[in-house]
């Protein structure tokens, strides 16, 4: 675990709901969705993992129930709601347009 | 949708919290065990992966805490977990428990009482009335009077019914309902009536529950027709709702009244009494109210309440003006109209408690009283959790040491005093009965309750005054006590509470000293003007003289027959063992009055307007009655018999108008028509009261009953006895009516009662008596919460100082230089109270003056005597905590750190 990138605000948000797109996840399984979409980069602590898992829950954008792991464990899984599926693009959208204007900023002469 | 979604998981949070807490706990548990899982596949041995996973997840505690934060509402959640822990905590300490409860439980059951009764008298609009804001009585306002002439009569009834535009609708009503005999013999009741005008119910704009109320042929001039209408109340009790009720019959005297109609429940129209039955007036006023044939001819007289219903845009002044006009117009010379005098109109509201005989403004005074009383509370608790939460001090420390945060603290803090106020609550409930219970029961017996003491808005009102104590009484303690430093709290050396601490729990404790004193103060100059009421010389003992009555004026009988039953009664009642002295007369005071012509031979009548006054008595009616005899005697039997010399005693204030400052024994006057002989004055007796407790010396003229031929025969269609019990009067109420019952087989039942418990007695000194009582429980109450607040702050201290006052014995300090420090503590604060209480009380003064009675506001002796109460409470406080101190064994003291 030695390279440490830390979050920007409001990324990790982004990322879990990225990390549910394909497929319903249990909260180990977001995390190394994490660890993998972003290579290595970001490895999300269940300290700040379960709060935004269920604060996204409350705010609707995720569902949860109960169902078994890969080795039989039960284990909590989320999935993408609509309006967490709505909110993923327009977060995508947004943040491509902010991480273009950074870039056109940064290269800029 | 994103709303109703956090509604959803809010809902969960509250009140599913322990499904959860155990969801989150499951949740995480796997996550371990498939860390777990994942480094054995990469090698690790079993412990090894565990370790490693618990070190991943960092601290199990502190990933839940972090979660719970993000729960919707999580700062107003209580779980089972903190209710166990405060169900706990408090069964360990069950004193303060209860002391904590029973405060809360009076404070609050104290003011809901008192919300009750003034919610009841002075803000329910009355029952079934439509728009009653529109609703006056109409009355002559006298100069400098704040109530004025309440009392009219038939013909302004009858002139404004004719002329006055700005009322929808006129109505005429006796001056309140009166007593009727219903039915002869054993089944004998005494129900109410009330007579008023057919306009009275379309007045109020009511709707019967059944069949109709009156239309106007019945209450045609002169006797309309006997019918009645009945409360729903009446309905029950005597008629077992029978549904066929309607065209009975009920047996009133001698006639029969046919039931023509129901009225709702709860009704009682423009009183606050109950009424059993409404009686058309014109059928009803002769002979139930008034035995004059000219009742409705006279203008004179005025013996009925006026009522009307204002029409909607005429602004009251201007109705009032124009009855001013129409009444100046038709009665140029009415004694109650005279130039100083005009109509002024009262709303209904106010006009039905008018009559309760307590100002508006003592009921506001209470209603202040109860939330200074709960002002004390909500300061008395507070100080009661701040010495609770200073003495948990280093537990508390301890806990936000261990990683517990201060909401969760707050809420732990914030429960406790929530399941002590729901606690309290309950309580509150069964307080606020039996207090409403002893109210209405003692205070108010003549009122009809338009609702039950139990009722919603009583309920909403305790509900919200246990939020506000909850609130006041935790929140300070709760944030106070978190704020503790850390590392001072866990010093063993700093022991519990510095002086900054104690000082905030002076200050209330102080406060709660000044306003026991203020209740004290008022209590005493209630009670020092209700001794001064009862010490009043009115002519007769009130307390000690039973009257009794039978209504035989209903039947119709001939006045010689009806002096013959009284007189037969009266021989009965004399012959009782323990009455002293009885006699008959035709009025008691408080009781109904008669004007009387009085001359002197060859001279003119003396002037009529207030008084003479006239009664009719038998011999020994002074003796019984307790009046002086000033000059000359009394009647004997001897004088009461018809064939005796002409004889009559007067009153100190007529014997003054007779003869002016010569005296009057031995003058003649004549009482009566033109005819009638002179009769010499035998006695000159004290002014006896004839209606007002107060500032009244009515001219009286007393003739013997048996010479009586002056005066209209039908004056004496109705007798009253009296007696004069040797021991306590109330024990020889039901001896003197059975009495009084078995000399008159067939008759009517006999009321028999005390003169003090009169309704018109009891009216005029409810004021003092409600003031007494309330300011009296309540300053008693406060004055136990303000011992407790004392004795707690002291002890307390006492215990925060067991090192230094250990050190101090220690050094030679001897047990009574240690009592005199703590007691000068105790009574320092006391005094500090006392003293900010007394300058209140003298700043508010101003809002009691009116209501007291010959006493001034800034009495001394009752000042020095709740100053003396209030240290000596001081002192007695402390008593427990300097034994406390007393105890303390120095070598144990230094020892313990």
């Amino acid at each position: 675990m030695g390279r440490h990138t830390p979050l920007l605000q409001g990324t990790l948000d982004l990322l879990i709901l990225k990390a549910l797109s394909l497929q319903p996840l249990h909260g180990l399984g977001v995390s190394r969705r994490i660890e993998q979409m972003t290579k290595g980069a970001y490895i999300v602590r269940p300290g700040s993992l379960f709060p935004a898992l269920h604060r996204l829950e409350e705010q609707g954008w995720l569902d949860a129930s109960w169902g078994d792991s890969e080795n039989n464990r039960r284990a909590k899984f989320y999935r993408l709601t609509a309006t967490g599926r709505r909110q993923l693009s327009t977060e995508t959208e947004e943040w491509k347009r902010v991480a273009g204007a950074m870039r056109a900023a940064l290269e800029s002469t | 949708m994103r709303f109703l979604h956090w509604v959803r998981s809010l809902w969960a949070n509250l009140v599913h919290r322990d499904r959860v807490e155990e969801s989150l706990d499951d949740e995480l548990r796997a996550y371990l065990d498939l860390l777990t899982a994942d480094y054995q596949r990469r090698g690790l041995s079993p412990d090894e992966a565990r370790r490693a996973a618990l070190v991943n997840i960092g601290g199990l505690a502190q990933v839940k805490e972090r979660t719970r934060d993000v729960w919707a509402g999580d700062a107003l959640a209580i779980g089972r977990r903190e209710l166990r822990y405060t169900w706990r905590s408090l069964r360990r300490s069950p004193g303060f428990l209860v002391t904590v409860v029973l405060i809360i439980s009076l404070g609050i059951g104290a003011n809901a009482t008192i919300f009750g009764v003034i919610d009841d008298l002075l803000f329910r609009p009355p029952a079934n009335v439509k728009n009653p804001d529109r609703v006056v009585l109409l009355t002559m306002a006298v100069p400098k009077e704040r109530v004025g002439q309440q009392t009219l009569n038939f013909p302004v009834y009858r002139t404004l019914h004719a002329e006055w535009r700005s009322a929808e609708v006129v109505a005429i009503a006796a001056s309140g309902p009166v007593q009727v005999p219903l039915g002869r013999g054993t089944d004998a009741e005494d129900v109410l009536a009330f007579p008023v005008s057919a306009s009275y119910f379309r007045m109020l704009g009511v709707e019967p529950e059944r069949g109709r109320f009156f239309v106007d042929d019945e209450d045609a001039e002169p006797n309309g027709v006997p019918v009645a209408v009945i409360s729903d109340g009446f309905w029950t009790r005597h008629f077992a709702r029978d549904p066929e009720v309607l065209g009975k019959a009920l047996e009133i005297g001698n006639r029969r009244f046919t039931v023509m109609g129901v009225s709702p429940r709860g009704f009682t129209g423009t009183e606050l009494g109950r009424v059993d039955l409404w009686l058309p007036i014109t059928a009803a006023m002769r002979p139930f109210v008034s035995d004059n044939p000219n009742w409705q001819r006279e203008a004179f007289g005025t013996y009925a309440h006026l009522f009307a219903r204002v029409r909607p845009e005429v602004p009251f002044a201007d109705a009032a003006r124009e009855a001013g006009r129409i009444l100046a117009n038709a009665y140029p010379d009415a004694w109650w109209d005279r130039n100083d005098r005009s109509p002024r109109l009262i709303p209904l509201r106010v006009a039905r408690s008018m009559n309760l005989g307590t100002e508006n403004s003592l009921l506001t005074l209470l209603a202040a009283m109860a939330l200074v009383v709960l002002l004390i509370v909500i300061a008395n608790v507070a100080s009661l959790l701040l010495a609770r939460a200073l003495r948990r001090r280093r537990e508390i420390a301890v806990r936000l040491a261990l990683g517990a945060s201060r909401v969760q603290l707050v809420r732990l803090l914030l429960t406790e005093c929530l399941v002590l106020s729901v606690m309290s609550g309950v309580v509150a409930v069964f307080v606020t009965y039996w207090c409403s219970e002893a109210i209405r029961g003692l205070l108010f017996a003549d009122v009809a309750w338009s609702s039950s003491i139990v009722n919603g808005r009583l309920l909403a009102f305790s509900a919200l005054a246990v939020m506000v104590v909850a609130l006041f009484a935790g929140l300070l303690p709760a944030l106070e006590s978190t704020r503790a430093e850390l590392t001072t709290a866990l010093k063993a050396g700093a022991r519990e509470g510095g002086g900054q601490r104690t000082g905030s729990r002076r200050m209330l404790i102080i406060a709660q000293v000044a306003l026991t004193t203020m209740l004290l103060a008022g209590a005493g100059l209630f009670l020092r003007s209700l001794r001064n009421v009862y010490a009043l010389r009115l002519g007769v003992d009130t307390d000690r003289v039973l009257y009794g009555q039978m209504y035989l004026s209903a039947l119709d009988k001939q006045p010689d027959e009806v002096e013959l039953l009284t007189r037969a009664q009266l021989a009965r009642v004399r012959a009782l063992p323990g009455i002293s002295h009885a006699a008959v007369a035709l009025t008691v005071p408080f009781g109904p009055s008669w004007g009387a012509d009085v001359r002197l031979p060859g001279g003119d009548s003396l002037p009529r307007g207030d008084g003479p006054y006239l009664n009719l008595v038998g011999g020994g009616y002074f003796a019984t009655l307790g009046a002086r005899v000033l000059e000359g005697r009394e009647f004997t039997d001897v004088d009461d018999r018809p064939a005796s010399p002409r004889v009559v005693v007067v009153s100190a204030a007529m014997a003054r108008r007779v003869s002016r400052g010569a005296s009057a024994l031995g003058r003649c006057i004549i009482v009566g028509e033109q005819a009638a002989p002179c009769a010499s004055i035998v006695g000159v007796v004290e002014d006896i009261r004839r209606q007002q407790m107060f500032d009244e010396e009515p001219p009286m003229v007393y003739l013997p009953l048996a010479q009586a031929q002056v005066v209209p025969r039908t004056w004496r269609s109705e007798l009253y006895l009296i007696a004069r019990p040797v021991g306590d009067a109330a024990r020889m109420i039901e001896p003197m009516r059975r009495a009084m019952q078995s000399a008159a087989a067939g008759m009517p039942r006999a009321t028999v009662q005390r003169i003090a418990d009169r309704p018109e007695v009891l009216m005029q000194i409810r004021q003092w008596r409600l003031g007494t009582m309330l300011f009296g429980s309540f300053g008693v109450l406060a004055l136990v919460l303000a011992a407790v607040g004392l004795f707690g702050l002291i002890s307390y201290s006492v215990a925060s100082r067991v090192h230094e006052i250990g050190v101090r014995m220690a050094l030679g300090a001897r047990g009574t230089s240690v009592a005199g420090m703590i007691m000068t503590q105790a009574l320092v604060v006391d005094a500090m109270g006392v003293g900010a209480g007394i300058i209140a009380a003298i700043i508010a003064q101003r809002l009691i003056v009116s209501l007291l009675y010959g006493v001034s506001p800034y009495d001394p002796i009752v000042f020095a005597a709740v100053t003396g109460t209030m240290l000596l409470v001081g002192m007695v406080a402390s008593i427990v905590p300097v034994a406390q101190a007393l105890s303390i064994d120095a070598l144990e003291a230094l020892r313990a750190d």
